[in-house]
């Protein structure tokens, strides 16, 4: 069931297309990362999808609510976290999230345990007599992720989450996201630092030009754009027994034996140290399924192979990134 | 975790406006707000020091001159206070919106269910809450006027409702520029040309251009007087002057007042160049009348446009 879809979501800002006839499902439950470079249109659907921006043409439906004509009925099914967004200076974290959890019609009674859980989940228990202006960039952003949460919404739309954060900040931030998910949270979010989309996303959506490039599971768009896997064995022993049993075997396309692997205890030892003992690493291009994997690694052992290592190399979100928008 | 309710109207009818409690209350906060409110009872306290110990001097044994000194002392008191309204009430409001934007808040703030007439209403209201407070305070000054005579219950109504009228239009104003510039400085420069233009320079262009009409029409009509003959150009002129008369709240209060105390008829004055010495008398409503009914239909007209401006989906 998707929580979110848009039907050739449009916004155009004069002459210029900032979002070009998107479509978009987001499974509920899921962890959907909007990548693109800067003007790619990501901050535009957030704010179409947050009702702050009104769709040229096209139309968004959150949780069954669209986005055009039930402005208030997708407002408390969501909680929005803009990409730049300040603080009231005046009020501690406690009268933010108060202020905030009555803007959403909390009632009063439910506040002050609602604040508190909300204030623990992201780790500001400690700070909620502060004022809201002394807490650091990281502490902002989590208790402005924590303000989103205020009226239970169902769907999280979060626009670089973990932009001008230091690292520490970023690793929180993520934790908290996936924290969140576990929670039920369906979450868009936007983000430049696709290692870090990769790490929480269970879905991306590559966009460009106001128009995506690919979008689903990154298994999927990894297999969309190249149809075979690789599989990366470093071993011990003869090269060329190694390159004709994994040649033979069944699912393999083709096998390519790059420079031998020299690693600082091999290189020290190099002079007493016989060829066959060097590690050496062969990518297999394969298509065969698991039991074809467990096949050829077998093979390989029980010719005298002494593989070391044995594992399926995928494309990072960037190489896909970089492939889709090249 | 989990909220019970998600409502933000039931909320607001059990308790203030979230929105209207944070701009109170975050006013109240400030030591500004105590200082504007200090020196805003300084000056009008000053002013009525200074002009009933200047009427004590100038005629201390004449008891049965009180009545007089009373109406001086309320007409300027009344005067003063319509002036500081019409600079503190745009203050208030200029910026409400602008400072949302500035601070980077404003996403935030749209996105919830509050909708944009809660939010612009909000914002209104508390403003209007902070300007009726700085009345209430000058109230004890008005009973000096109370216990030198001269001032009729009505008068004090018509005075009220001028004041109140002005901080309407003024506060709706700040609001409406404060919406629609992305700069807080550069909405209150705007908010404050806007309002001297107003106050003082509307009347002035429109009595001009009313002067120049009726000499036209009539060039024996030297200033506003008695006329023997009314023509049409003539009523276009008069229209125009009681417009001037009207469109600034210190000549409406000061005019309405005077006719108020010749004829006694608070709602009725005869129109400038119309006088009815010949029997063409053309009679118009008070000029606080004229100028409740057009600053409260401007203020809602502004505050409707406000509600547009927040709803309205914006650029990023």
């Amino acid at each position: 069931m998707n929580i979110i879809e848009t039907h050739d979501l449009t916004k155009t800002y004069g002459k210029r297309i900032a979002v070009d006839k998107l479509n978009l499902a987001v499974p509920a439950g899921s962890v959907f990362g909007l990548v693109g470079p800067n003007g790619a249109g990501k901050t535009s659907t957030l704010r179409m999808l947050a009702t702050l921006l009104e769709p040229t043409s096209g139309d968004a439906a959150i949780a069954g609510a669209s986005v055009k004509t039930e402005v208030m009925r997708v407002r408390r099914a969501i909680g929005y976290m803009p990409d730049f967004f300040g603080v009231y200076t005046d009020m501690t974290c406690t009268e933010y999230m108060d202020f905030f959890a009555a803007c959403y019609g909390v009632p009063k009674a439910d506040r002050a345990t609602l604040i508190t859980d909300l204030l623990q989940l992201v780790d500001l228990a400690h700070r909620k007599d502060d004022q809201v202006d002394k807490l650091s960039r990281g502490m902002k952003q989590r208790l402005g992720l924590a303000r989103t949460l205020a009226h239970d919404p169902q769907v999280l739309l979060l626009d670089e989450p973990a932009s001008g954060l230091d690292p520490r900040a970023r690793v929180e931030m993520r934790e908290l996201i996936k924290e969140l998910r576990s929670m039920g949270k369906s979450i868009v979010l936007s983000s430049h630092i696709l290692a870090e989309l990769e790490d929480v996303c269970t879905h991306v959506a590559i966009v460009a030009e106001g128009t995506i490039k690919a979008s689903g599971t990154l298994d999927a768009i990894r297999a969309r754009l190249r149809p075979h896997r690789t599989i990366s064995i470093k071993f011990l022993g003869d090269p060329d027994l190694a390159l004709s049993v994994a040649k033979n075997a069944t699912g393999v396309l083709d096998v390519q034996m790059p420079v031998p692997v020299v690693t600082p205890s091999t290189e020290m030892a190099a002079p007493a140290v016989a060829p066959l003992n060097i590690l050496k690493e062969v990518h297999v291009a394969f298509t065969g399924d698991y039991n074809d994997a467990s096949n050829l690694l077998r093979a390989l052992m029980h010719t005298g192979v002494q593989v070391v290592s044995f594992s399926e190399e995928s494309d990072s979100l960037e190489t896909l990134f970089m492939k889709l928008t090249e | 975790m989990e909220s019970k309710a998600v409502n933000p109207k039931a909320t607001s009818s059990i308790e203030l406006n979230p929105i209207f409690r944070k701009e109170f209350s975050g006013r109240m906060r400030t030591p500004r707000t105590h200082t504007i409110l200090g020196i805003y009872l300084a000056i009008v306290s000053a002013m009525t020091l200074f002009l009933y110990i200047g009427a004590a001097i100038s005629a201390p044994r004449a008891n049965s001159n009180n009545g007089s000194i009373g109406i001086s002392l309320f007409t300027v008191l009344v005067g003063m206070q319509v002036v500081l309204v019409c600079f503190i009430a745009p203050a208030l409001t200029v910026s409400a919106i602008s400072s949302e934007r500035e601070r980077m808040t404003y996403d935030s703030l749209r996105a919830t269910p509050l909708g944009a007439r809660q939010i612009a209403l909000s914002k209104l209201l508390s403003a209007l809450g902070y300007v009726s407070l700085a009345v209430l305070a000058t109230l004890p000054l008005f009973s000096v006027v109370f216990l030198l005579g001269g001032i009729e219950p009505v008068q004090v109504l018509m005075a009220l409702s001028v004041v109140l009228a002005s901080a309407f239009l003024f506060t709706a104003l700040g609001l409406f520029i404060s919406s629609r510039m992305r700069s807080t400085v550069g909405a209150t420069v705007l908010t404050y040309a806007i309002t001297l233009g107003v106050v003082l320079g509307l009347p002035v262009l429109l009595l001009f251009g009313g002067s120049i009409i009726a000499k036209l029409a009539a060039p024996a009509v030297t200033s506003i007087g008695p006329t023997a003959t009314v023509t049409p150009a003539m009523v276009v002129a008069g229209l125009m002057a009681t417009l001037a008369l009207s469109v600034s709240p210190i000549t409406a209060i000061v005019i309405s007042q005077l006719a108020y105390q010749e004829t006694g008829n608070a709602f009725a004055v005869a129109a400038p160049f119309l006088y009815g010495a010949t029997g063409n008398g053309f009679i118009v409503p008070s000029p606080f009348i004229i100028l409740c009914c057009l600053y409260v239909l401007m203020g809602l007209v502004l505050f409707g446009l406000v509600v547009r401006r927040i709803s309205r989906a914006e650029a990023v």
